[in-house]
């Protein structure tokens, strides 16, 4: 039993020839089968093939718990993530055009409106995985009812309230209305600043895949390890071993839905500065005529 | 003779100011008020004080306009009370409107009169006043001087 728990540390270790790849280190678009991410391919360590396609269901299960709802079934491994550069946009200047909607015509524009702080939109893996982020300072007469504008844009459109202060509100907006409803809060006030970035993150979405799959292959197959542990010590090395890739992969998982609902669900934050608004003197009304201040008695009777 | 000597004085004074012709009581005497805002000012020797000036009417504002403005200036911001009112003729025959002011001060009572005549290039005002008792005695004489005023 003792070469048991040694070939799960050997398997933990990445060592005796593993045909596990860590998606963060493998190298990209160079190798035409098996490997990357690709738990059934052939090597030293073999999971049966029945836990792998578990791996991949446990995959989607989590995409759609997590509202992110990869579309693992359309990605076919190795080869999307090579074709996928990781491209990190510009900022956009004033005058520069705004980004692209990054999921046009998804499944984006039909799902039901989400709970706030969630996103339900599904990422399409056969686009660039973008997350659009805005930044707008307004210059405006009436803050408050500014606001109220910009939130009346965001509900047409289901998007959300993230965060509300005196001058300033966070929203989140379907990537696919992105541009639009910034054009419409722009109308809303005088543009003082503006700044749009646009973060691929399709390189780290596509890595934490594979990651997730592959830790969960292998806790699949400590959990077999778990299962033929002969006494107390060898069940408790292999426990602690499951505890920690479980823990990895619920990490892996957390980061896979907070880029989901990134990718989903663009992220607009405007500020609000009130326009200095005149003051009227309240000092008595006076005419433009100088002679009319040296009426009185003071300059007559003063000889 | 004195009057008329000083009247012509004073007369030939104002022409040749460009100041309109206005006759001044016997007692009082006109000063030398070259750094003053009057075209021309004349005192009785107990503090009765009667001046004109000359305004550029550039606004081209009427006698109505006129009389509101400097209402408005000495009861809002001067502390004046208007008393009495009333129109009245310049020797030339042109109508104006005297505003008839009062205003108490450590115990004494005063009054300023304002008489405004308005032409389309010029604005005609005629100050007087003074303390309590001495304006009693001067009043019926600044009145009369006001009268003989010519904007010709």
């Amino acid at each position: 039993m003792k070469n048991l728990v040694w070939a799960a540390a050997a398997l933990l270790l990445g060592c005796g020839g593993s045909s596990y790849e860590y998606a963060a280190t493998a190298p990209r678009g160079d190798s035409s089968e098996g490997g990357y991410g690709d738990v059934a391919s052939t090597g030293g360590y073999a999971p049966p093939a029945e836990p792998a396609e578990e791996s991949v269901s446990r995959m989607e299960v989590m995409a759609d718990a997590s509202g992110g709802g990869a579309d693992f079934d359309s990605w076919d491994g190795e080869d999307d993530v090579a074709a996928g550069p990781a491209t990190v946009q510009p900022q956009y200047a004033q005058n520069q055009p705004p980004p692209q909607q990054p999921t046009q015509g998804g499944p984006t524009q039909t799902q039901p409106r989400p709970q706030q702080g969630q996103a339900t939109d599904a990422v399409d893996l056969s686009q660039p995985l973008l997350i659009y982020t805005a930044t707008l300072h307004l210059g405006v007469y009436q803050v408050e009812a500014t606001q109220e504008t910009v939130i009346g844009i965001i509900n047409e459109v289901n998007g959300f309230l993230s965060q509300r202060t005196d001058n300033t509100i966070v929203v989140r907006v379907p990537a696919a209305q992105f541009q639009s409803v910034l054009d419409r809060i722009e109308d809303a006030g005088d543009v003082l600043h503006r700044q749009v970035e646009a973060l691929d993150v399709g390189e780290e979405y596509r890595d934490l895949a594979i990651r997730i799959r592959n830790s969960e292959a292998m806790r699949d197959r400590l959990e077999q390890l778990l299962r033929q542990a002969s006494n107390v010590e060898e069940a408790l090395a292999v426990e602690r071993e499951l505890q920690r890739i479980t823990e990895s992969i619920e990490q892996m998982k957390g980061r896979l839905r907070w880029l989901s609902d990134r990718i989903a669900f663009s992220t607009i934050t405007i500020h609000f500065q009130p326009r200095a608004t005149e003051t009227l003197s309240t000092d008595p009304f006076r005419l433009p005529f100088q002679w009319l201040d040296t009426l009185g008695l003071s300059n007559l009777l003063s000889l | 003779m004195k009057t008329i000597v000083k009247t012509a004085a004073l007369s030939a004074l104002l022409v040749g100011c460009g100041s309109p012709p206005l006759t001044i009581p016997d007692d009082f005497v006109v000063l030398d008020d070259d750094y003053a805002d009057y075209d021309v000012r004349a005192t009785n020797a107990h503090g009765a004080v009667l001046a004109v000036r000359e305004i550029d009417n550039d606004v081209e504002g009427n006698l109505s306009f006129w009389v509101d403005a400097v209402k408005n200036k000495l009861r809002n911001q001067g502390g004046y009370s208007l008393l009495e009112e009333a129109d009245v003729n310049a020797g030339s025959g042109h109508a104006g409107h005297q505003l008839r002011f009062g205003r108490d001060q450590n115990g004494q009572a005063y009054q300023y009169w304002v008489t405004l005549f308005v032409t389309p290039d010029t604005v005609w005002v005629v100050e007087a006043g003074g303390r309590g008792e001495v304006w009693t005695d001067a009043q019926a004489r600044v009145e009369q001087a006001i009268t003989t005023l010519s904007l010709e």
